[in-house]
């Protein structure tokens, strides 16, 4: 049997390579609303007439689509920026601020947005919620399981000294995200003690994150 | 009545307003289900699409996680193959026992349960949040999808905030996944359990010891599988400009309008108080009869589909000061409104209670007794709070006022209801009780 999601997949999966200019990128997502059946807005706009070239500068401006590439100076747009378009459309129609869609997005690699997809609202609010407050989630598509514990074991490691021996060091493990772990020495975290050591923690994190983004070409 | 659209009944406390003077009517609106059609409530109920979470913190251990999994197996034993459970238990890890299932094959749900022990502290949102993924995988539009938290202890793991959690639990309501909370015992946060309820769209109830936790249990099961309207909405409508309109129950404004009422099950009547301002500019130019206020209900049936009635306007006569005061109270609006003046001061008398102030608490309770004169449930409930404050034990008093102050305000009535709370007039149904103590079973 095909199922609406299957026929999804089918759809989209035909776009896979798309690079274009905002006009193809806006001409493209408008067929794909009509080829699925899927309502534009509440008041079930024609998408060619809704979809246009502006209103994807827009989201790119409020970083609901994640930059484009540039090829000299024309903006080129991908099937991540498609994916990230119907997500962020099916969020609106939801009452989703463009704030709340932004985080969303940021907060989603591909295969989590193409699953998300394929969503209903309350799964969406679900993943939302549990993305801010860095809580493991089942993997998209694979249904329910059990998500790896929150905190992991405490791992022993060793160290080398100035006198040549080695001094065994008590290491956590959080897992922030499933993709996304910190190891900390929990010797040297009680020597510092300080309440503000965790905020300057997650301001270095935060900056690091954001320099690596920037490095591999995204935004920051 | 039909099966297919609620009665409305709307009273005033007297049925007339002073002329040229500012008056505040009391109005009682009163909606009510038909009663369950025989076939009805044995075969044909909306599938239920719930999770169970619960709380196997350290302070669990014991009897409370004993009688837990008592409540859980008393919920898997009622649910049919239509149905479909998840198990969740928490502490500051989270497990999920039983992905959300077709009850088939109860066993299954039986054994999860039985290994399972105490440790740790309390990640309830962490937990609840689980619990609503595995519901939220299955909704359907005419079922009922719940998830059922228990916890005895305060959020003290992940998002602890009860702002931060009951906000997620009103977003996940407004998309199709409510949230009914069961406290037990004193260290838990009611306030956070019943944020948690009240935005999410389902019950809070708590029991005073473990031996009191199947009560709710039951209670909610029935309710669950005896609804016949959802998110029921109540808007009041003035015919003239200068008014106001005060809804004395306190029930949550909703996001696109009117206030939400309770849900509705078969044999029982949700109600509010509403008080409207008439200012004297109206009266004064009015003789004869005044029409003061139109209603209209709106609410989802069990198909999912929303519906509305409207209620033509009330009228009532205008007169003179002397003719007014000589006009009879109505009973039940007199009744209904002393209820809700004794859950305003119930909660005068809690925050007493926090405060310490035991002399204060039994002054705010001598003026409950009063309202109690011709209520008897009401002298009942008043003397259950008096033997609490004479144990000056803050926590337990504290939630008893808490829980029993809600539940005045948002109880669902029985239809006819009598004045008195007596066994002979004790309606069949778990959800139309009204218990002189909210927290003990069988009270």
């Amino acid at each position: 049997m095909v199922t609406r999601s299957d026929e999804s997949k089918a759809v989209l999966g035909r776009h896979r390579n798309f690079s274009g200019t905002a006009e193809e990128f806006a001409e493209l997502a408008a067929v794909i609303f009509r080829d699925l059946g899927i309502p534009f807005d509440k008041d079930n706009r024609d998408p060619r007439q809704a979809i246009n070239e502006r209103l994807v500068r827009y989201y790119v401006q409020e970083g609901v689509l994640s930059p484009p590439e540039h090829l000299g100076r024309e903006a080129h747009f991908k099937y991540q920026h498609l994916i990230e378009f119907l997500v962020a459309r099916s969020l609106i129609n939801e009452r989703w601020t463009l704030a709340m869609v932004k985080q969303f997005i940021e907060a989603h690699n591909l295969a989590e947005l193409e699953a998300a997809l394929s969503m209903n609202q309350a799964q969406r609010l679900v993943r939302q919620f549990a993305a801010t407050s860095a809580m493991p989630m089942s993997e998209p598509g694979y249904g329910a399981s059990s998500p790896p514990p929150a905190v992991a074991p405490r791992v022993p490691a060793s160290e080398a000294t100035a006198s040549g021996t080695t001094r065994r060091r008590e290491i956590v493990r959080f897992e922030l995200m499933p993709w996304c772990h910190v190891d900390v020495d929990v010797n040297e975290l009680l020597r510092q003690g300080s309440p503000t050591i965790a905020q300057r923690l997650g301001a270095a994190l935060a900056q690091q994150l954001r320099d690596e983004i920037s490095k591999r070409g995204g935004r920051k | 009545m039909n099966q297919n659209s609620p009665d409305v009944i709307v009273t005033s406390l007297r049925n007339g307003l002073v002329a040229a003077a500012d008056n505040y009517l009391n109005l009682l609106i009163q909606v009510q289900a038909p009663d369950a059609p025989e076939a009805a409530t044995r075969t044909h109920r909306p599938a239920l699409n719930l999770a169970l979470v619960i709380d196997r913190s350290g302070s669990m251990s014991g009897r409370p996680l004993h009688e837990a999994k008592r409540c859980a197996g008393f919920i898997i034993d009622h649910l049919t193959p239509s149905d479909r459970l998840a198990l969740v238990i928490y502490d500051d890890q989270i497990e999920l026992l039983v992905p959300s299932t077709p009850v088939v094959d109860k066993r299954l749900f039986h054994s999860a349960l039985a290994g399972v022990e105490s440790h740790g502290s309390t990640n309830l949102h962490a937990g609840w949040l689980k619990g609503a993924e595995e519901v939220a995988a299955h909704l359907a539009l005419a079922g009922i999808s719940r998830v059922l938290l228990l916890s005895d202890g305060c959020a003290n793991q992940g998002v602890t905030s009860t702002d931060a959690i009951a906000s997620q639990c009103r977003q996940l309501a407004e998309a199709g996944v409510s949230t009914s909370t069961y406290g037990l015992g004193n260290s838990f946060n009611e306030e956070l359990m019943v944020a948690m309820a009240r935005s999410g769209r389902g019950n809070s109830y708590y029991g005073d010891t473990a031996e009191d936790l199947m009560d709710p249990f039951r209670e909610e099961f029935a309710l669950l599988t005896s609804l016949w309207a959802r998110d029921l909405r109540l808007f009041v409508r003035l015919p003239f400009s200068g008014g106001r309109v005060r809804v004395l129950n306190r029930f949550p404004n909703h996001p696109r309008g009117g206030c939400r009422m309770p849900d509705l099950a078969y044999g029982g009547e949700a109600w509010a108080v509403a008080q409207i301002k008439v200012p004297a500019a109206v009266t004064a130019v009015s003789s004869g009869t005044l029409a003061v206020a139109s209603f209209e209900i709106e609410y989802s049936d069990n198909q999912g589909e929303r519906r509305e009635v409207m209620v033509p306007a009330l009228y009532l006569l205008v007169l003179n000061a002397k003719d007014y005061h000589a006009l009879t109270e109505n009973e039940l609006v007199a009744r209904r409104l002393g209820e809700l003046q004794a859950a305003d001061l119930q909660e005068r008398a809690r925050d007493a209670a926090r405060q310490g102030d035991w002399a204060g608490v039994r002054e705010i309770l001598t003026r409950v007794r009063k309202l109690a004169e011709t209520n008897r449930w009401l002298a009942n409930v008043v003397a259950e709070l008096e033997h609490l404050a004479a144990q000056e034990d803050r926590e337990r008093f504290s939630k008893e006022t808490y829980y029993q102050a809600l539940s005045m305000r948002e109880r669902l009535a029985g239809k006819n209801e009598a004045p008195d709370s007596a066994p002979a007039s004790a309606p069949a149904a778990p959800y139309l009780r009204r218990k002189a103590r909210i927290g003990k079973e069988g009270l």
